[in-house]
């Protein structure tokens, strides 16, 4: 096993980049567009700050879609639009794409828990002060869901790195591809088991950053 | 500084409509320390909720400063609000926020400059008796500290009416008296005109000057609490009054 850990480590350092590329670009994305979506389908909700009941029956359609089609399905389905954005179907920046669009209604979601967890009060007096739907947003619902949030952010981290690991199996790159292609179609199980290793450390790496940034931030916990 | 003529508020229950408030007519001068006081679901929050629209009345009208409510836009409401300041049983601070930052909110809505914004906030927590706790956070205070900030920030906007839904009733006796102490204080010095809702008349018999007694949607006396306390004309203050040595010997 040490023997065969030098040969493939070369190909174990580029699989983990890879994968850390993945996860954490399409975190950044996922966020970029999850969370104004999360936002809105607090805001807009008939209880809202801004409610615009109509609107907010679409997003949630939408955001429920999103999260009802299996990755794998979704990954090979929108591979025309993969192409057409990055140029290619393959390789580590073309799974970035379909990466980001299964994460951004997850996202959403865990935005929009975070927030419906505040204290309603908090809003209320923030409205009894004049506030207007756009200051409640930006000066009460996200910096008070800031440590949930971040919390929020790993559990996402997390998820796209199994999903990152699944694009393997259509050439995406990464740990994922290592382990399908050495692990499973070459029946090298010392792979397969070196590649799980390392996913385990990821991922164990993003909850407990995760949740030490979170605590720090959190005024809540001092 | 407060008109409400026949004013009614109903809701829509799952069967049929409930009636949460039933032609109500108050009038509050300048400068009073106002007592709403009444049992549990007697109505007497949703009416300090109707004075700034937090609760949309279903018809009549309520005037605050001479300007009728209940016909504002979302933006005119917005500005009427920042003239009328509430404090709450639950204090509703923001929890990510300094006790400095908190009293700083209401300043940041309106574009205050930053320099203007500190001095006003430190001077109000001098008032309330915080100046050292600036930098704390919410978390780090008592319930009573809490309320001191709640207050601060209610009144830096210096405005003519202060809302104060159940202040007390999540704290003990002793902060209780020290919360109704400065409120007495803050009503003198700044001369904002307070409404206060409780069902406990210790707070009326402590800190209002005038009371209105609200029973199952109704306002059913009114009048100087000296007069209603020692005279009550209904059943229900009689009991409020009964009750008050009972629960709390004082």
């Amino acid at each position: 096993m040490l023997n065969s850990f030098q040969t493939y480590l070369p190909l174990l350092i580029q699989g983990s980049l890879e994968t850390i590329y993945m996860t954490l670009a399409s975190t950044l994305f996922a966020y970029a567009l999850g969370l104004p979506m999360g936002l809105l389908v607090v805001a807009t909700d008939a209880n809202g700050v801004l409610p615009m009941p109509r609107l907010n029956r679409v997003l949630q359609w939408v955001v429920n879609i999103g999260r009802s089609i299996p990755f794998i399905i979704l990954l090979i389905a929108i591979i025309p639009f993969t192409r057409f954005v990055v140029g290619t179907s393959i390789g580590t920046n073309a799974t970035i794409v379909p990466l980001v669009i299964a994460a951004t209604p997850f996202v959403a979601r865990l935005v929009e828990t975070s927030i419906s967890e505040l204290d309603k009060g908090v809003i209320e007096a923030a409205q009894a002060m004049g506030a207007s739907p756009w200051q409640i947003i930006t000066k009460v619902m996200l910096p008070e869901s800031i440590p949930s949030i971040t919390l929020g952010v790993s559990i996402t981290a997390i998820t796209l790195v199994g999903y990152s690991a699944m694009a393997g199996a259509v050439g995406g790159g990464g740990l994922g591809n290592l382990a399908i292609r050495y692990g499973y179609h070459r029946y090298q199980t010392d792979v397969m088991i070196m590649t799980i290793v390392l996913l385990i450390i990821l991922v164990q790496i993003l909850q407990s950053a995760g949740s030490l940034i979170s605590r720090k931030l959190d005024k809540r916990s001092r | 500084m407060i008109e409400i003529s026949h004013l009614y508020k109903e809701y829509q229950g799952d069967l049929h409509k409930i009636q949460a408030l039933e032609d109500i007519n108050l009038t509050i001068d300048q400068g009073d320390i106002f007592g709403i006081i009444g049992m549990s679901g007697a109505g007497k929050s949703t009416l300090i909720r109707c004075m700034n629209l937090l609760e949309k009345p279903t018809s009549g009208s309520m005037r605050v400063d001479g300007q009728e409510m209940t016909t504002l836009t979302d933006a005119q409401l917005r500005d009427a609000r920042k003239q009328i300041g509430m404090i709450f049983q639950g204090f509703n601070l923001l929890m990510q926020r300094t006790v400095l930052d908190n009293v700083a909110f209401p300043l940041e809505l309106s574009g205050t400059p930053k320099e203007e914004i500190r001095r006003r906030c430190l001077e109000m927590l001098e008032l309330v008796g915080l100046q050292d706790k600036a930098g704390a956070y919410p978390s780090q205070l008592s319930g009573g500290q809490k309320q001191r900030v709640a207050i601060a920030r209610a009144l830096v906007t210096h405005p003519k009416v202060l809302l104060c839904d159940e202040a007390t009733s999540a704290l003990d006796s002793l902060t209780t008296r020290s919360i109704l102490e400065l409120l007495k204080n803050l009503n003198q010095l700044l001369g904002v005109t307070m409404v206060v809702i409780t069902h406990e008349i210790s707070v009326v018999r402590n800190l209002c000057n005038k009371t209105a007694v609200i029973d199952s949607s109704h306002i059913v006396e009114q009048g100087l609490t000296s007069e209603i306390l020692s005279n009550p004309s209904v059943d229900i203050t009689r009991d409020l009054v009964a009750f008050e040595g009972v629960v709390r010997p004082c």
